[in-house]
């Protein structure tokens, strides 16, 4: 559950590698291990099988060579003669016994030892308490005393028998060590035993049978004697005396594997002896070792290779992942400005085409909210500095003073109170809507206050239908319109008429604006134009700021469909305001919104 | 990490398994030749000719030497005088016994060969020895020598000493006896072949007892003034006509040669009145025999050349099993034999 909650918090990439590991690795692993072991146990069963045949013939062999020599005694019975001297007792001349000493040995010498190509060291013949001894090679030990003790078990056993060097004190010169096999010889026409034959066979005839086996010399091959565990021969010619404990061996016939070796056995000599082949596995597997070799090194290589390629793709799919993540923590920072390139049309080139378009989008949004902001407080001051125009102000003080002058008592009170509520009006900062109503008013009081200052200069009127005045509406958007109509009107005329006029459509009121003044210049217009189609906010100042900072706010608020129209009539300009036809409550959310959106940002 | 160091230990698992004691292949050991574990105890009959004369006796030895070696039961009867219905009925005795094999001394085949074949028909493995019966009647006859090369022996023998000119006759056992036929068959041939001065006078048959024997020496010694040889090649001729001889002091103008049991003749030969007799050791033709019987009942099959314990090796003609080579007996050696 730790490994689970560790790989859920791995990096993509690294969760990449390990699966690719845990899905690629180690099933290619395991199978090539399995498939080496396999191979391995196959060669090693193959050759188990083949190592018990070839000692069996090995040791058919052996048992044949040892066969011939136990029947080499046969060739005593050929001469008659000899026969003869074996059935005389001992007890006769000196001479005579010598005699036949010298007689029996020769033709030992010449039929045992001379006549075949067999490995005999000697040949010993003990009858009746005497020795007749041929050898090939000089000999010590063997005397008459022993004979008697070979000859009678011999006789008891009437079989043939085979001894080991520690049996007997028969030693050979240098030591060779022989097989001492022992026959009985029998009178066969008196049916009585006439003494024992010992015929010494070197071990080194093993050694020419064997040597044809597979990698002879790393193998160490013994001869072994069952039920004592003494070894009668050794191809590596360690320790002979050394006795080998029961069970090293556990079968009798066929091969195992035991301490790094392969061990092949097989019975040998009339199931008395076994055959033993031991031979280093590395030296028998040396092919399948050096396969193995370089099995691993092409896994390694291909682990290798492929976890470099696989990197490299985890590090592609992971890597624009890893871009991303970072271009958004730089988001994240306030930075806009970049988008990422989208090289590929993958998932994550989409991804990232999705995210750069939001990029966009966001840092468009941002950058209209951050605008509209702007224009909001630009266009707030504005109207306050409108508001409290110091020209205006000092105007209608100006306006005031020739009143009093005149004595005009009660024309004084009126622009006065006129005043007072433009003021407040004014003053009453924190909103930022107004009824259709208050504007109108708002309106009409500076009308009435240009009024006094202009008399018969300027003359207006408005209209509107009752219903349309409690609709709600920004403050301050027809007093720069109005202002602008008399600016420029009696800049060039002496007198002006200002005519108002609000109607309604089912979803749009319209604010008409009408004068008699000069109309605007047909280039001022295009250009006013222009910029009005514009989206809001990118204005620049100018002369007609106040127009243009109207159309804004209004575009800021409601959105694009809404606006301010130009229009040149014959006698003067028609300034229109399109708003929404919208309840209290409407507008009321409006704003609520909008300010949410500043305070984010 | 953990799932990884999971598959390391299993991995060190299997690796650590190889380092034991792992039985790649067992062979069958087959089953060993030498000696096959004796099941069943079995029974041989041996039936001589007659039992009581030295050379069946020495036979009869060596039939025990056998017993005791091969571990078989061995019944060892004959008729009390070469009578071939006293052995017939000594026969049928052992074949009611059941015995698993029969060896008779066949005393006259037409008489015996039925009885033999009953026999057989019962499952009896029957051998001759010494003296074969027809061949449908047994296995395997067991020959002591080659009849040819006996027959010449012993004319060759008789030639040497006598200047291969002269008379001489045969003394042998009986005309129904198969192989002293045979015998005396390769004789004459020989005897055609190469010596055309020898002649032979007469067959004398002596029923294999030592008085006829005896009688019919005496007989032919007197019939024929001429004579210069005889030729027993039945074992009681030689002794017989070796004491007629004496009897007549004729002992240096007569040779004898033929078969006889050396013990029979030892006085003889020491005293040159014989200079020499041939035969074989009835003692090895009793053991071979045994060895034989006990051989076929485990099944073994005869092979020519085949090495026989104690005995050597054999050869084998067809249906018959030859022994070996006669033995010459004289008086240097006759004292190495107790036959």
């Amino acid at each position: 559950m730790i490994f689970k909650k560790k790989f859920r918090n791995l990096s993509l990439m690294h969760k990449l590698l390990l699966s690719y590991t845990l899905l690629t690795i180690i099933p290619v692993a395991l199978l090539g291990f399995f498939i080496y072991t396999a191979y391995t146990k196959a060669a090693e069963e193959q050759i188990g099988a083949l190592v018990p045949q070839m000692l069996e013939q090995a040791s058919q062999q052996i048992d044949r060579n040892v066969q011939d020599v136990t029947n080499m005694p046969e060739r005593l019975y050929q001469s008659q003669q000899m026969i003869e001297i074996l059935r005389q007792d001992s007890f006769q001349l000196h001479a005579e016994a010598m005699q036949q000493q010298y007689t029996m040995e020769r033709y030992l010498s010449s039929s045992f030892l001379h006549s075949s190509s067999s490995d005999l060291l000697g040949v010993f013949v003990f009858s009746k308490n005497r020795v007749f001894a041929a050898t090939a090679k000089n000999y010590s030990g063997f005397s008459k005393g022993e004979a008697a003790v070979y000859g009678q078990s011999l006789e008891l056993e009437k079989g043939s028998m085979i001894l080991l060097p520690q049996d007997t004190n028969l030693v050979f010169e240098n030591n060779a060590d022989y097989l001492l096999i022992g026959v009985p010889l029998q009178d066969r026409e008196n049916q009585e035993y006439l003494g024992t034959m010992f015929l010494a066979l070197d071990v080194s005839f093993v050694d020419r049978i064997t040597g044809t086996f597979k990698e002879h010399n790393a193998a160490r091959i013994m001869l072994l004697e069952k039920e004592s565990g003494r070894i009668a021969y050794d191809s590596k010619k360690e320790k002979s005396d050394q006795v080998v404990p029961d069970d090293r061996y556990p079968i009798e016939n066929g091969s195992f594997l035991q301490d790094g070796k392969l061990v092949g056995i097989t019975p040998a000599i009339q199931q008395e002896y076994a055959l033993i082949y031991e031979i280093p596995t590395e030296k028998l597997f040396a092919k399948q070792q050096q396969t193995r070799t370089i099995s691993i090194v092409l896994f390694l290589l291909f682990i290798i290779f492929s976890l470099c390629l696989y990197t490299f793709v985890a590090y592609n799919v992971s890597q624009p992942i890893k871009r991303l993540i970072d271009n958004m923590r730089s988001v994240q920072g306030g930075k806009f400005q970049q988008t990422l390139p989208v090289t590929k049309q993958d998932e994550v080139g989409r991804l990232t085409e999705s995210y750069n378009h939001m990029i966009v989008e966001i840092r468009d949004l941002i950058q209209k909210n951050y605008m509209i902001r702007l224009k909001q407080q630009e266009a707030e001051l504005y109207a306050l500095q409108t508001q409290i125009n110091p020209h205006f102000i000092f105007n209608t003080l100006e306006t005031i003073n020739y009143a009093v002058e005149a004595g005009e008592q009660e024309e004084v009170i009126n622009i006065i109170t006129t005043l007072g509520r433009m003021l407040r009006y004014s003053l009453d900062n924190g909103v930022k809507f107004v009824s259709l109503k208050e504007e109108i008013r708002h309106v009409e009081d500076f009308l009435s206050i240009q009024q006094f200052r202009f008399y018969d200069r300027l003359t207006w009127k408005t209209a509107y239908p009752e219903i349309s005045t409690d609709v709600q509406v920004p403050k301050f958007i027809l007093q720069p319109i109005v202002e602008n109509s008399i600016k420029y009107g009696l800049e060039t005329k002496t007198s002006i008429h200002i005519d108002i006029k609000i109607h309604q459509t089912p979803d749009m009121l319209i604010l008409t604006i009408k004068d008699d003044g000069p109309g605007f210049d047909p280039t001022v217009k295009t250009k006013l134009e222009e910029e009005l189609s514009l989206e809001p906010g990118i204005t620049s100042k100018s002369a007609h700021y106040g127009l243009s900072n109207v159309a804004n706010r209004i575009k800021m608020l409601y959105g694009n469909n809404y606006g301010v129209s130009l229009e040149n009539n014959q006698k003067g300009a028609t300034v229109r305001l399109y708003l929404p036809f919208r309840h209290v409550s409407e507008r009321g959310s409006l704003d609520a919104e909008f300010t949410n959106h500043d305070r984010r940002g | 990490m953990q799932k990884k160091s999971l598959v390391l230990l299993i991995l060190l698992i299997f690796v650590s398994a190889c380092n034991k004691k792992e039985i790649l292949y067992v062979q069958e050991t087959p089953p060993s030749e030498s000696h096959p574990e004796q099941t069943e105890q079995i029974d041989i009959a041996i039936v001589p000719k007659v039992m009581e004369i030295p050379y069946f006796q020495a036979v009869q030895q060596g039939v025990e030497e056998a017993a005791k070696s091969s571990g078989a039961t061995v019944h060892f009867k004959g008729p009390t005088t070469a009578d071939p219905a006293q052995q017939e009925e000594i026969i049928r005795t052992f074949i009611k016994q059941k015995v698993d094999v029969l060896a008779v001394s066949v005393i006259d085949p037409d008489r015996l060969s039925p009885v033999l074949i009953e026999a057989r028909r019962q499952g009896i493995t029957v051998l001759t020895w010494d003296a074969d019966a027809h061949p449908e009647a047994r296995d395997y006859f067991i020959n002591m020598v080659d009849a040819e090369m006996l027959g010449e022996h012993l004319l060759d023998s008789l030639a040497a000493q006598i200047g291969e000119e002269g008379e001489y006759i045969i003394l042998s056992g009986s005309q129904s006896s198969l192989n002293q036929e045979e015998w005396l068959h390769w004789i004459k041939q020989h005897n055609r072949a190469y010596y055309p001065n020898l002649i032979l006078r007469e067959v004398a048959y002596t029923n294999d007892s030592p008085v006829t024997a005896y009688q019919e020496s005496k007989r032919v010694v007197k019939a024929f003034p001429d004579l210069k040889g005889i030729i027993g090649i039945a074992s009681l001729g030689p002794p017989a006509a070796a004491a007629v001889l004496k009897e007549e002091n004729v002992s240096n103008d007569i040779v004898i040669v033929g078969l006889a049991s050396p013990r029979d003749m030892n006085a003889h030969l020491k005293e040159g009145d014989v200079r020499g007799i041939t035969l074989w050791s009835p003692k090895k033709l009793g053991y071979l025999t045994v060895m034989i019987a006990k051989l076929m009942q485990d099944g073994t099959v005869i092979e020519d050349g085949m090495f026989i314990e104690d005995v050597g090796r054999i050869q084998v003609k067809g249906e018959q099993i030859i022994m070996g080579e006669p033995i010459d007996f004289t008086a240097e050696n006759v004292d190495q034999y107790d036959f």
